[in-house]
């Protein structure tokens, strides 16, 4: 377990030691990205979530007691970035409006190849409108595949609150599919 | 982190395999082929610069002392200057001030015309 370092390494940075902020960087920045990337859905916001989350994570090591591990942090700090970024953006012409009218981000990830693109693209588009912690607790357990119990601590939830809105986001995502089918009858 | 634990969405419909269905499973599926990306080499970069752009917010305890010394000084100044008899004015020779004097609201009517 690498937790005793991790806290090491946090309370560095909160000293000011810009090498324990660049060890830090090196191993959490990939899921941060990617976390983020599974909001946003684009490289450049899901660069400047990444970017707001390290100058966070900096400004507030100091302040951070320990209780929970460092990822636990880490990825609640990336959460709420990723969150306040998709409400920042909705405000914004670059998110396209589809015929619910209902606003959705640009698809441009970079960890989907291309043959599987247009259906990964309604996946995203299916997990974006769903509520917003069906949406973290779907996107942790499937896309970052998170154990039940680290997303329960990130979360702040227990077990079987985190099953049970797993079970509502998969509920969710069915039916929204369903209306997304390209061969539906109208 | 914690290592990923691959839990399968397993959501596919096995009585029905309409078209449709088999659509969904297939877009569902995706959340499992997404491979890891990785962000541009000069993040680490422009994150740092944004660091330093910023006013640190914690005050060295250096500083700390200095500004409790500065107190304390203060606080032992105004403590003497005002049991100091000196710091009394003295009232003598000065016209009595009216609010003393009684000689405002005596009759309570002091916005009557």
């Amino acid at each position: 377990m690498f937790l005793g370092r991790h806290h090491t390494l946090i309370h560095a940075i909160g000293k000011g030691d810009r090498k324990a902020f660049r060890t830090l960087y090196d191993l959490f920045s990939e899921q941060v990205f990617n976390l983020a990337l599974s909001y946003v859905h684009n490289r450049k916001d899901a660069e400047e979530v990444t970017q707001d989350v390290f100058v966070s994570v900096h400004r507030n090591a100091a302040r951070f007691r320990g209780e929970a591990a460092v990822s636990t942090w880490i990825y609640r700090i990336a959460i709420n970035k990723a969150l306040n970024r998709i409400e920042k953006n909705k405000r914004t012409p670059s998110f396209q409006a589809d015929s619910t009218d209902e606003a959705w981000p640009i698809f441009d990830h970079p960890g989907v190849v291309l043959e599987n693109k247009e259906r990964a693209a309604y996946l995203f588009r299916a997990i974006h409108a769903l509520p917003e912690k069906q949406k973290t607790a779907f996107i942790l357990g499937f896309v970052e595949d998170l154990p039940r119990q680290e997303i329960a601590d990130v979360m702040e939830l227990s077990l079987k609150a985190v099953e049970s809105l797993l079970q509502r986001a998969k509920a969710n995502l069915r039916k929204k599919l369903e209306k997304m089918y390209p061969h539906r009858r109208k | 982190m914690t290592p990923a634990v691959v839990q399968p969405i397993n959501m596919s419909h096995n009585q029905d395999t309409s078209p449709q269905d088999q659509w969904i499973d297939s877009v569902l599926d995706q959340a499992e082929g997404i491979v890891a990306a990785r962000p541009s080499p000069n993040l680490l970069a422009r994150i740092e610069q944004k660091i330093d752009g910023h006013v640190p917010e914690i005050i060295r305890w250096a500083n700390w002392r200095t500004i409790a010394a500065a107190a304390a000084v203060l606080l032992a100044l105004n403590f003497f200057a005002l049991r100091s008899p000196q710091s009394a004015p003295e009232s003598e020779g000065q016209t009595e001030s009216p609010y003393t004097q009684g000689e405002l609201g005596i009759d309570y009517s002091l916005y009557a015309p």
